[in-house]
Formats: structure tokens, sequence, C-alpha cells
């Protein structure tokens, strides 16, 4: 029994330990949602030895255990919020993300607004006058075609 | 509905266009400052607060008024601040703070543990700061490291070196900063 109970003892300490040094994300994924400060291109496209350097810091605090937000808290404390390749919902950053919301917005109301336009032109009750050229245009093929049937016969 | 589209449309454009003014203005105000110095025009240097890299306490540039003051930008990555930094460190302990010349290297667009390692590798004792963000290179107009500027006692830029200072060509330019009126 107390051997049993030294062993979930060790196993108390060991488990967290070991649990909080595992990398809790791929280098792959944070890649991608960085950038290198001095290229302005995104980190998993660039080599210079800026991001270098910050790949070895993220690749450091990644065995560390780390979590993704700390690495980009540590990040942004150093480069700004220029570092992170999608920017952060909120002071300036908030203009990237309302602006082509803004637009999809104002571009889907556009569209409900023609196409309810054009519903009220084509709904039951509203009578569309013929063009008188139409009218024409018929009695005179209708009468080519009484002339041809004639002369066939 | 007709008119309040117009009316969110309008905001909307509006709001861009103040974004992008600003933009503008910002980069193109910050990329004259070199040219400006560049030219002779002896512009004022824009002041900064930035934090100590290697110890508490911060460095503010316009408490440095009354002394010639050398701005060196400069990041851990960067190649060339490797040969620059031992010169600049000479300089600092042979003649610059024996004669109360100021010597500030703005470590920036770099992780202030990796500028730290970088300034005991290479023994530096002059103040070093970390420009959180690279807001001040910016305003700075600092595109490519190292660079270095060269302020009179009135806090005006009276030399700017883009790339590796010389030791000569500092000593130039700090007399000239000592000399100028």
């Amino acid at each position: 029994m107390r051997r049993l109970l030294v062993l979930l003892g060790v196993l108390m300490i060991l488990v967290p330990v070991a649990s909080a040094a595992q990398p809790q994300f791929s280098m792959t994924e944070i890649e991608a949602e960085l950038m290198c400060p001095t290229c302005q291109s995104r980190l998993d496209l660039s080599h210079s030895p800026a991001a270098d350097r910050i790949r070895a810091f993220v690749e450091r605090k990644r065995v560390d255990g780390w979590t993704k937000q700390q690495v980009k808290d540590a990040l942004v404390a150093d480069f700004g919020p220029s570092i992170l390749a999608a920017p952060p919902a909120a002071g300036l950053g908030l203009v990237a993300w309302l602006v082509p919301l803004g637009a999809v917005l104002i571009g889907a109301g556009s569209v409900a607004a023609v196409v309810l336009a054009w519903r009220r032109r084509r709904a039951p009750g509203a009578v569309l006058e013929e063009p008188a050229v139409e009218a024409a245009l018929d009695a005179r093929i209708d009468a080519e075609l009484q002339r041809l049937g004639d002369e066939d016969a | 509905m007709k008119r309040i589209v117009v009316i969110v449309v309008a905001v909307l454009l509006l709001g861009l266009g103040v974004v992008l003014a600003r933009a503008v203005t910002q980069s193109a105000g910050a990329r004259s400052f070199p040219a400006d110095v560049a030219a002779g025009a002896k512009p004022i240097a824009p002041d900064f607060t930035l934090m100590l890299l290697d110890r508490e306490g911060t460095v503010t540039l316009s408490a440095l008024r009354g002394r010639v003051v050398v701005v060196n930008f400069w990041a851990s990555w960067c190649d060339p601040c490797k040969d620059e930094a031992p010169l600049i460190e000479d300089l600092w302990l042979t003649e610059a703070r024996p004669n109360g010349v100021a010597i500030v290297g703005v470590d920036t667009q770099d992780l202030s543990e990796d500028a730290r390692v970088f300034a005991e590798t290479y023994s530096l004792t002059y103040p070093l700061v970390h420009d959180d963000g690279g807001e001040v290179a910016r305003r700075w107009g600092v595109n490519a490291f190292p660079e270095t500027f060269v302020l009179d006692r009135a806090g005006r830029a009276v030399a700017w070196f883009p790339g590796v200072v010389t030791a000569d060509g500092l000593r130039e330019a700090i007399a000239a900063a000592e000399a100028s009126a």
C-alpha cells in the first residue's frame, strides 16, 4: 500500500512536468501566423537573418512548453503588432477587419436592393405594355409567312 | 434605403481615406529625416524614451540636450553590426565618455533576449536601449542596419551614417557636432 502511494506521488509530480514541456503547437502552424519584421513577408516564406532568429526563438519556447499565445505576446512586446500576419481586432487593427466587412455588407445590401427592385417590377398584376414596335414586327412576320404559304400553295 | 447606403459608403470611404493619408504622411515624414540630415538641414531629432536593455531604467533623448549625442541603430541579427559594435565601444571608452559625448545604442526590430546576448558577447558598456515595436526606428526613417546619427548640443542631427561607421568618420562628425552653432 505504501509503495502504491509513493508511486502515485511520483506520478503526480512527473505527469504535470512532462505535459508542461510538451510542445503545444507546430512550427508550421505558427510560422504562417507571423511576419518577418525586415522583409514584410510571412515568416514561413522568409529566410532573412531576422526571420531565422525569430524561428530559433519560437522553437526554443515551443520546446519549453510555451503556448502559441505566450510566444506571440513575447514577439509583439519586442516587435510590435506588425509581427502578426493577421492584425489584432483592436485599435487601428480593427479598421483592417471592419473595412472588408463593411464592403461585403454594402455589396450584399446592393445585390439585395437590386433583386428586390427587379422582383417588384415583375410582380403579378403589374401590366407591362408591349412595345408597339414588337406588335408591328409580329404583324409583318405573320404577313410574310402568309405570303410564303400562299406562294408554296 | 438608398440614402442610408450612400451615407454608409461615404463614411467607409472617408475612414479608409483618413487611414491611408495617415499612413502615407507618417512614412513620408519618417523617410525625410535622414534625407534632411544628409542635405545639411540639421533637423531636430525625434525624441524618445526607451527602456535600457541590460539594466533597470530608461534613456530620454531630450534629457541629453547640452551634450553631443551619437545614436546608433543596431540589431543582434545584423552581421555588419558585429564589426561595428567593438569599434563604437572602443571610441566610447577612449574618447566619447572622457569628453562628455553620449552614445546610445538603439536595438530595434530584434528580440531583446538575443540583444542582451549580443551586448554580453561584445562587452558593450555604452547605454543600450530596446526599441519596443520598432516605433523609434520608423520615426527616424531607419530601414537598414546599422545606421548612426550624430546630434549637436541642441539635439539637431548633423551627420548620418547609413551602414557601418569608421572611427575617423565618427570622430569627424563628433567634431562637427561640437562646433555646430
